[in-house]
């Protein structure tokens, strides 16, 4: 290498580039089948990539700033980054650098798929020229083709670095990828919840001075510059003009996250080093001390252990749902909604996260070579061990997250004309059976690939691959499917699920380097 | 005579193309002291993996207080204390929590001796794990590994993190406790001159053979460095089994097994020659690096990296 900096980048251009290969071909596959399955409506195209880009740019970003802030000190090479004769910031540099390529090449790339599939496919122009005003609320003005595409392809990559930095700086310097990321997700929850309660006494305080001050300071916020390109009053053909109106904000923007970006670079690899307390030659148990009970059976014990476990992150994302249903609540000004309903929707868009997180740190220190052998070399009763900890990491979910969202989906359902129907039921079911469901597939991920990233990637595109080619045989064969038809295969793909996941506990398998 | 401890019969291992055992056989009888020895690589921690089932072999058999590891690897943990070579433990629980937690994993737990041993060890009890130095981590290893009363002790280089002080502690008062007890220990360990006290027998690991299994005392008799003169040296013969040969000046200096046999041959020839005693770190050197004519088709790394230079 000629350079530190060319070393520096090369380093994270070999950590990142499977990254950035798996994250744009799931787009690219979900892009796919988003063509394949409303290929005759062109509404429901714009509707799907607009979602997917928005569902990549939270779930991606948190993956792949989760490894930016906490990775180094989870494969315990920090101390070797520590020891290089550089300045921390470099390396923390080059990694932020290498991150956002990795995060934005997939946007650009589909949306850029996208552009040319909908040129080049015989849609109507009229046809798509209305989707695309309705999909981007544009009003009676007209916008083109070509006007989404750098609306849909900016927003989201702003809204990605955005976030990308925040989470990054949030979670710097943790233990390992899952406490970066938790952290980093608490302190933006945190941002945005303290941004809604100022909006909201500004509000009923009749504070204009307050609500105009959170108004320029608010796109200093965490993904809110992603928000400025989907407005939908102005073309960005015409972005001049629009930045010299926005030019306060912009430069709120620019001047907060450039802050955010050098406590980042500030902060990276300054790793407390805690003075050991045991001291050599010291007594350290006391006479007379008595240690605590043993635990009575390997199932307490167990138990015991993946409840410390997955406890604080099911208690963190219900302080999260309720933070951002309290966010919700008081930006409400028609005093309309209910916090029922609130609490549902946020709960049941949030809780598939903290599912799928859940799922993949069940196995999370397990698997990591010298904790695999610690518990591998005990006598261990493996399917007690597999069962009781996928029991009871599911028991702690549901009982934290589970019950509060079904209670608040039966509050709100009777608060309804039609009061709970069957039709709510099944869906209800259905969300149940899917959070179980990427639960139980990213233990399983997780274990064959030993990464949390590719793990996550790999179980949303599962996820998403599977329902879609149930449904497309479904309806190419027999129609609407039954009731019944469905609960069979949910119940045979979540057992398929666990069998494969036992197996790979049982028998140890996965890629180990 | 009862069952062995450990038995390996002409064990092969390989992960893909690297073959780390090449028909590797050693016994350990039941009540011996057993120290492991190799170099980095040698083969010692996959051998030691297999004895506890974590691994299984190509070929070969493998049997732990009786038991396959692969067969019944719950049955030997049960009975084996195992402490692993760098052992990491779960960073988040206290010592006191994780000697709770495992105390149900054992039939035969004794939760008063995990005390004793914690307290003889100096293990902060009620510090997390992640804030513990390597050498308190590999303390309450230990502890782990005899709280409940293991026939068979098998630890995997334990002396790394340990200081000095700490080491003899252990070589001269667990080991020496733990033989008290009538266990069976078997360890691998790197540095030599403190196994050697406590050892009764060694076996040697180079490039996944055994090269020499033997009492410490044997091994001690049997290997000696001769020196004579270059001219003498071919009166050596056929009769030696030459693992080093190096030239001092003048001189040559052989390190020999079987060295009795060679010294009385030099005599008879009426060969001058001197006889020096080698220590177990030596004859661990003359075996592991210097030229083996017993088995020559291997070259020691070192060697073949000076002769390149």
């Amino acid at each position: 290498m000629q350079s530190i900096w060319l070393s520096l980048l090369w380093k994270e251009w070999c950590e990142h580039r499977w990254k950035l290969a798996a994250l744009s071909s799931s787009m690219l596959v979900v892009m796919l089948l988003v063509f394949f399955k409303f290929r005759t409506s062109v509404p429901d195209v714009v509707t799907f990539v607009t979602a997917s880009l928005m569902t990549y740019a939270l779930l991606a970003t948190f993956f792949v700033a989760m490894s930016v802030a906490g990775g180094e000190s989870s494969r315990k090479t920090m101390p070797f980054l520590q020891s290089l004769p550089v300045p921390m910031w470099q390396p923390a540099a080059a990694k932020l650098f290498v991150a956002g390529v990795t995060l934005v090449v997939p946007i650009i790339l589909t949306m850029t798929v996208v552009y040319s599939t909908l040129q080049l496919v015989e849609f109507s122009t009229r046809e798509v020229q209305n989707s695309i005003n309705w999909n981007l609320r544009t009003g009676p003005r007209v916008w083109r083709i070509h006007d989404w595409y750098v609306a849909r392809t900016v927003g989201p990559v702003l809204g990605s670095l955005s976030l990308l930095l925040w989470l990054a700086a949030a979670g710097v310097n943790r233990s390992d990828e899952i406490r970066a990321g938790a952290v980093g997700f608490l302190s933006i929850t945190a941002i945005w919840i303290s941004f809604a309660y100022l909006f909201h006494v500004a509000d009923k305080q009749d504070l204009p001075n307050l609500e105009a001050g959170l108004l320029v300071a608010m796109p200093a916020g965490p993904g809110v510059p992603g928000v400025f390109p989907l407005r939908g009053d102005t073309p960005l053909r015409y972005f001049v003009s629009w930045g010299i109106v926005y030019a306060p904000y912009l430069l709120t923007a620019l001047v907060g996250h450039a802050a955010v970006g050098a406590w980042y670079l500030g902060r990276f690899g300054r790793v407390k080093h805690k003075p050991k307390r045991g001291g050599i030659g010291q007594s350290l148990v006391m006479p007379g001390y008595a240690l605590g009970q043993p635990m009575r059976s390997q199932l307490t014990a167990i138990a015991w252990k993946q409840m410390r476990e997955t406890g604080p992150l099911a208690a963190f994302a219900l302080a999260a749902i309720l933070g951002i249903t309290a966010i919700v609540l008081m930006a409400d000004e028609t005093g309309r909604v209910d916090f029922s309903e609130i609490f549902t929707q946020v709960g049941a868009c949030m809780s598939f996260f903290v599912f799928l997180v859940a799922g993949i740190g069940l196995y999370l220190d397990d698997i990591k070579p010298e904790l695999n052998s610690f518990w591998r070399s005990r006598p261990t009763n493996l399917p007690l061990w597999f069962g009781i900890k996928y029991a009871t990491a599911f028991l702690v979910l549901l009982t934290v997250l589970g019950i509060p969202l079904i209670l608040g989906t039966l509050i709100y359902s009777n608060q309804l004309p039609g009061r709970f129907s069957e039709g709510m039921l099944a869906n209800l079911l259905w969300i149940g059976w899917f959070f179980i469901e990427a639960f139980t597939l990213a233990m399983t991920l997780q274990c064959l690939l030993r990464q949390p990233l590719y793990a996550a990637i790999l179980t949303c595109v599962t996820l998403m691959f599977g329902n879609f080619a149930y449904s497309y045989v479904c309806y190419e064969t027999i129609g609407h499917p039954p009731w019944s038809l469905n609960a069979a295969v949910m119940i045979l793909a979540l057992v398929a699920t666990v069998a494969l996941a036992w197996q790979t506990v049982k028998h140890d398998w996965g890629w180990k380097h | 005579m009862g069952v062995p401890a450990i038995e390996l019969q002409a064990v092969d291992k390989s992960f893909r193309k690297n073959r780390v055992l090449r028909g590797t056989t050693f016994q350990v009888e039941a009540g011996c002291t057993f120290a492991f020895l190799g170099r980095n690589g040698a083969g010692k921690t996959a051998a030691i993996r297999m004895l506890m089932g974590l691994l299984s072999c190509d070929d070969g058999v493998i049997r732990v207080l009786g038991l396959d590891p692969q067969v019944d690897p719950i049955g030997v943990r049960s009975r084996v204390g195992y402490l692993a070579e760098d052992q990491t433990m779960y960073g988040w629980m206290r010592c006191e929590e994780i000697l709770r937690f495992m105390a149900p994993f054992y039939a035969t737990w004794d939760h008063q001796l995990a005390l004793r041993y914690a307290r003889d060890f100096e293990v902060p009890l009620q510090e997390k794990i992640k804030h513990l130095s390597k050498g308190q981590n590999v303390r309450l290893g230990l502890v782990l590994a005899l709280a409940h009363r293991p026939e068979l002790v098998i630890l995997d280089d334990p002396a790394l993190g340990l200081d000095s002080i700490m080491r003899k502690q252990f070589n001269r008062d667990l080991i020496t406790h733990l033989q008290g007890e009538g266990r069976t220990v078997f360890y691998s360990f790197h540095l030599l001159y403190e196994v050697e006290p406590v050892a009764d027998e060694v076996a040697i690991l180079d490039q996944g053979r055994i090269v020499r299994q033997s009492e410490t005392e044997a091994l001690r008799s049997d290997v000696k460095q001769i020196v004579l003169s270059r001219e003498a040296a071919v009166a050596v013969g056929e009769t030696a089994s030459v693992l080093q040969r190096r030239e001092e000046g003048r001189e040559l200096a052989l390190v020999v097994d079987k060295a009795q046999v060679v010294i009385d041959h030099l005599r008879r020839e009426g060969v001058e020659h001197r006889v020096v005693d080698l220590n177990l770190d030596e004859i661990f050197e003359a075996y592991v690096t210097g030229t083996n004519e017993a088995e020559p088709p291997e070259v020691a790394a070192t060697q073949r990296i000076a002769g390149e230079a």
